[in-house]
């Protein structure tokens, strides 16, 4: 039988486990004063996403835990731009939240050995960040509530855009052309992504 | 009653090096009268080669299109170092 995590009620757990694995111990006030958390962690981001679609105190399947576990293992991020996110989710840690009972489960996930062989970036569920290119030719003028929002494999630049655009607006409530929000996203997602 | 949409016209090409190129042709007081304005511009230099270019969109005015800030700062969007 396929092992489960429930990962909502943890989140905020997970976050603060990971921001003193990764961050020398040391998540100065959730800050990045030490400039331990690079700009890799921004890959974090998807994961969050798709956990996201998840309806509240639903469960992850081991699959997916097993992907976002190997994630954090290997990459470090921002802090402060995960929190803001992590923040604009609503997913405040759950009041009846028992830490005792998750910890040691947790904390052996996030402390196991680090390096090895990369992830595939996204786990296989999104796109890879080109790198090297300026933000002009990434096109990484986007909104910024969709900062760390990547494409999913198989999804063009206007579905990426319709899908956050929706998520956040509502269907079709918002415009489309050159300039517009809409038009920002899809550039991003056409340009930016192998 | 006045109504508190405006529907704005604009008209997009890619150039040989990727760059779009935009042009903002108009704001109308209703979609028929941008589609008119689309089949009049048609028929003009330039456009007449790019007939596909066109797009409408509709804005309720006094309201935010850009909802939050943009990500990419200087050093992203013109290559200078970073401050």
């Amino acid at each position: 039988m396929e092992k489960c995590y429930p990962i909502f009620p943890n989140f905020g757990l997970i976050i603060r486990l990971a921001l003193h694995v990764f961050c020398n111990n040391n998540p100065v006030n959730f800050t990045d004063h030490a400039g331990l958390c690079t700009e890799e962690g921004r890959m974090l981001m998807p994961y969050y996403e798709a956990l996201k679609s998840y309806p509240n105190n639903s469960i992850l399947n081991d699959s997916r835990w097993q992907q976002f576990k190997r994630f954090i293992n290997y990459k470090s991020y921002q802090l402060g731009e995960m929190l803001r996110f992590i923040s604009s989710l609503g997913l405040g840690d759950n009041p009846n939240f028992s830490m005792e009972a998750y910890s040691a489960n947790i904390k052996d996930e996030l402390t196991a050995p680090r390096g090895g062989t990369p992830p595939l970036p996204g786990g296989g569920l999104f796109k890879t960040r080109i790198g090297g290119l300026s933000g002009k030719a990434a096109a990484t003028d986007i909104p910024s509530w969709a900062e760390g929002l990547f494409p999913k494999v198989g999804e063009s630049g206007k579905e990426f855009a319709h899908r956050l655009m929706r998520s956040k607006f509502g269907t079709g409530q918002y415009p489309t052309g050159p300039g517009s929000e809409f038009n920002k996203l899809k550039k991003y997602a056409d340009r930016a992504f192998e | 009653m006045k109504s508190n949409s405006v529907y704005v016209l604009q008209h997009t090409r890619i150039l040989p090096n990727g760059v779009d190129d935009v042009k903002f042709l108009g704001v109308y007081s209703s979609d028929v009268m941008a589609s008119t304005a689309i089949e009049r511009f048609k028929t003009r230099i330039g456009f007449s080669q790019f007939p596909d270019g066109f797009h409408v969109d509709r804005y309720d005015i006094d309201n935010d299109y850009w909802v939050d800030g943009f990500a990419g700062g200087p050093s992203e969007a013109d290559g200078s170092p970073s401050k």
